[in-house]
C-alpha cells in the first residue's frame, strides 16, 4: 500500500494549491461534500455537515485571495470536529440523546474559532461515543462509526468519526479529544496519524467536558506536517479555559525536518511489552530498528497509574452528568450508563489516592525524561475488532473489549505527556499505531520523530481501499 | 394435624394482635405476648435476649420511633393443638432508609394460652449500590442493578494495585494539574 498524495492531498498542500490559485476553495469543499455524500451513508462518521455554511466560509476564502489577502495557513482546507466541540448555530450533542434537545451552542469552540481564522473551512460535527465514554464509537443513538479499511470493524473511539473521515479522505484534517486514549485508539484503527499534545496545550474552551483532569484535545490527519501545521494554529494561552497553560507558543513547523539526531530512544518495556497481541507490537519493532533504537526502558508503576486514571475517570465523568443520571437514566447510551452510574457511587478515599498517585507517576516520568527524550509503545493491544464484539482475549485472559482496547494509552494520559500516534500497515493486515511519547512540552520531539519515521517509509497513512478515487 | 381450623384462627387472630401492639408500642401487652420463663427468647435485629427478663427491659427501653411496617407474605403453620410457627416479611424505615426485613415466632399453647416461646427479626442486608445510591439519591433502574454491581466490582478489581500503592502523607494531589 503507498499512501495517495496525488490524488487526495495532505491539508498542507491543498492549502498551497488553493493559495496558488489551481483550485478555488470553494471548489475543494465541493470536493469534500461529494465524497462525504458518497461515503458516508456507509461510514457514518457525520453527525452534522454544514453544507451552506462551508460554501459560504469557501466563498469568502476565494474572495479574500483574490484580493490579495492571506486567508492563512489552512487556506481553504475542509476540517470537521467531534460533535463535543462547540460550533456556532449547531447543537453540541457529545455523542447523547440527552444534549441532542439543548439549544444551539453560540459561538464556536477556540479550536473551531483558531482553524476558521486559519482559512479552514468547517464542513461538520462527527460521531463519538456517547460523552466520550469509550474506545470503539458503537453508539447506540447515531449507530457506530465504521472503520473504512473494513466496515465490519470498529473505527475506534471515542472520536471515531474524527478517525474515519480522515482515513477515508472525506476531509484531510480533524479535531478531537483524547482522556484516556480517545485520540490514539481511533489513529491507530483507521491507521492515520493523530496528536495528543501535553495537557493543556491546545485551548478546551468550548469543549464538552469528560474528565477534566485528563481531557486533552489534538488533531488527526494524512501527515505528520499537517499535525504539525494544526498544532501550531490551535496551541497556546487561552483565559477561557481554566488549565490551559500559559506558556507562549513554540511552533513545531520549522523544525520538522531536523531529523532525529540529538534525541535519545527507547522502547517503552514491561507494562508496555505485556498483554498486546503479537501484532500490536510490530510497529514498535519496526520503528526501533529503522531507527536503530536498542535500549529498552521500563515505564514503572504504569498498571497503577491506568488504575488511577480509570478510577479518576469514572468519578469526574459520573459528577458531570450526576443529575441526569439520577432524573434520566434510561435517555443514555445503555452501553455506557452501568459505567457511570457504578462510577457515581465510588468512594471519594479511591478519588484522592488515585489523584496522589497520579503526583507520584508525575514526579517518576520527569525522572525518567532526564535519560531519555523519547519512549515507543504500542497504541492498542490489538487492530480494529468487530462491531459488537464484547470481549478480547489478552495474554490468555478474555477482557471487556470497550475499556481494554486502551490499557497502553491510558497511563499515559493521566500524566499529560504529548504524544503522536503513527500508523504502520503491514501487507494485507489491518493497520497498527505507534505510540511516540515525548517528555510535557516536547511536542517538537514527538513530531520530529514521527516525521522521520514517515520519510522512511515506516509509517504511512494511505487512503483506505475504494475511498482513493478522485472527489 | 397440620393447620387444625380452631388452633390456626386462634394464632391467627393473636398474630395480628400482637402486630398491632408492636406499631403502637404497647409495653405491657407486647411483654406477655411472650413466655413468661427463663426459656424464652428473642434474638431482634441488633440484640440476643434470653428470657423472659431481658424480653421485657428491652421493650421498656426501647425508643417508640420507626415502628410502622408493611407486612407482606404473612404465614402461619400450625401443629396439632398446641404447637405453631408465624412467618412475615416486612418493610419498615430505619433512619430514613427503607429496609426490608424478616420475621420468625414458635408459639406454644400453655394453660395461660397461647404465648411466643423463641422469636428471631433479621433486617435483609443492603449491599453497598443500594445504600450508596440511597444516600446520594441516585436510584439505579431494575434493568440496569446487575451490570452496575458488576461494574462495581470491576472497579474494585481495577484499583487494587493503587490501593496498595505505598505513598508518602507528604504527597498532595494537584488541583491544577501541570505536567
Amino acid at each position: 500500500m503507498t499512501p495517495t498524495q496525488t490524488s487526495f492531498p495532505d491539508a498542507v498542500s491543498l492549502a498551497r494549491a488553493v493559495r496558488a490559485g489551481d483550485i478555488s476553495a470553494v471548489e475543494a469543499t465541493a470536493a469534500a461534500l461529494r465524497k462525504i455524500d458518497r461515503h458516508d451513508g456507509l461510514l457514518n462518521c457525520f453527525t452534522t455537515v454544514l453544507r451552506d455554511s462551508a460554501m459560504i466560509q469557501a466563498a469568502d476564502v476565494d474572495r479574500r485571495l483574490a484580493a490579495g489577502q492571506d486567508p492563512g495557513p489552512l487556506c481553504g482546507v475542509p476540517f470537521a470536529v467531534k460533535n463535543l466541540f462547540d460550533i456556532a448555530g449547531v447543537t453540541t450533542k457529545a455523542g447523547s440523546k440527552i444534549h441532542a434537545g439543548y439549544p444551539p451552542a453560540v459561538r464556536d469552540a477556540a479550536v473551531v474559532e483558531r482553524f476558521k481564522g486559519a482559512g479552514g473551512i468547517a464542513l461538520g460535527a462527527l460521531n463519538m461515543d456517547e460523552y466520550a465514554y469509550g474506545f470503539t464509537t458503537e453508539n447506540s443513538h447515531y449507530g457506530p462509526t465504521r472503520n473504512p479499511h473494513d466496515p465490519e470493524r470498529v473505527a475506534g473511539g471515542s472520536s471515531g468519526g474524527s478517525a474515519a473521515a480522515v482515513a477515508a479522505g472525506l476531509v484531510p484534517l480533524t479535531m478531537g479529544s483524547d482522556t484516556n486514549g480517545s485520540i490514539r485508539v481511533p489513529a491507530a484503527f483507521c491507521g492515520i496519524f493523530g496528536l495528543k499534545p501535553t495537557y493543556g496545550r491546545i485551548s478546551r474552551a468550548g469543549t464538552f467536558l469528560f474528565c477534566e483532569s485528563f481531557d486533552h484535545v489534538g488533531p488527526f490527519a494524512r501527515s505528520v506536517r499537517d499535525l504539525a501545521l494544526a498544532f501550531d494554529v490551535l496551541h497556546g494561552p487561552d483565559p477561557h479555559d481554566p488549565v490551559c497553560s500559559a506558556r507562549p507558543p513554540e511552533p513545531v513547523l520549522p523544525h520538522l525536518e531536523r531529523g532525529i539526531d540529538g534525541l535519545r530512544i527507547a522502547v517503552a518495556g514491561g507494562y508496555f511489552a505485556r498483554m498486546g497481541m503479537p501484532e500490536a507490537f510490530a510497529p514498535v519493532t519496526a520503528a526501533a530498528r529503522a531507527l536503530g533504537v536498542t535500549r529498552t526502558v521500563d515505564v514503572p508503576h504504569a498498571d497503577v497509574a491506568r488504575a488511577s486514571a480509570y478510577v479518576i475517570t469514572a468519578c469526574e465523568g459520573s459528577r458531570l452528568h450526576f443529575n441526569d443520571l439520577k432524573t434520566r437514566p434510561q435517555d443514555f447510551d445503555p452501553v455506557v450508563v452501568d459505567r457511570f452510574l457504578a462510577g457515581a457511587l465510588l468512594p471519594a478515599a479511591w478519588y484522592q489516592q488515585a489523584q496522589r498517585f497520579r503526583t507520584v507517576f508525575r514526579a517518576k516520568m520527569r525522572e525518567l525524561f532526564q535519560g531519555v527524550d523519547i519512549l515507543l509503545a504500542p497504541a492498542t493491544p490489538c487492530p480494529a475488532i468487530r462491531i459488537g464484539q464484547p470481549t478480547i482475549t489478552l495474554d490468555g485472559v478474555e477482557l471487556p473489549s470497550r475499556p481494554n482496547v486502551g490499557i497502553y494509552t491510558q497511563p499515559l494520559s493521566s500524566v499529560g505527556l504529548p504524544i503522536v500516534v503513527a500508523p504502520v500497515f503491514a501487507p494485507g493486515s489491518l493497520p497498527v499505531g505507534l505510540q511516540i511519547v515525548g517528555a510535557p512540552y516536547n511536542e517538537s520531539a514527538v513530531l520530529r520523530v514521527a516525521h522521520h519515521l514517515e520519510k522512511l517509509g515506516i509509517a504511512s497513512a494511505p487512503l483506505a481501499k475504494g475511498y482513493e478515487e478522485p472527489a | 394435624m397440620i393447620n387444625q381450623p380452631e388452633a390456626f384462627a386462634t394464632v391467627a387472630a393473636l398474630h395480628e394482635e400482637y402486630e398491632a401492639a408492636l406499631v403502637s408500642n404497647d409495653v405491657a401487652k407486647l411483654v406477655s405476648f411472650f413466655w413468661d420463663s427463663e426459656h424464652a427468647l428473642r434474638f431482634g435485629v441488633g440484640e440476643s435476649l434470653y428470657g423472659a427478663r431481658e424480653i421485657e427491659e428491652f421493650r421498656k427501653n426501647r425508643p417508640p420511633i420507626d415502628l410502622q411496617r408493611q407486612v407482606f407474605n404473612s404465614k402461619i403453620v400450625t401443629f396439632g393443638e398446641d404447637t405453631a410457627i408465624s412467618t412475615i416479611e416486612f418493610r419498615r424505615q430505619v433512619n430514613g432508609s427503607p429496609r426490608h426485613g424478616r420475621q420468625t415466632q414458635v408459639w406454644r399453647k400453655f394453660e395461660a394460652g397461647w404465648k411466643i416461646v423463641s422469636a428471631h427479626v433479621s433486617i435483609v442486608p443492603v449491599s453497598y449500590m443500594d445504600q450508596a445510591s440511597a444516600l446520594v439519591g441516585m436510584p439505579i433502574p431494575a434493568a440496569n442493578r446487575e451490570a452496575v454491581r458488576v461494574n462495581l466490582e470491576r472497579v474494585a478489581a481495577i484499583v487494587r494495585p493503587l490501593l496498595e500503592f505505598p505513598i508518602e502523607e507528604s504527597i498532595e494531589s494537584a488541583p491544577v494539574f501541570v505536567p
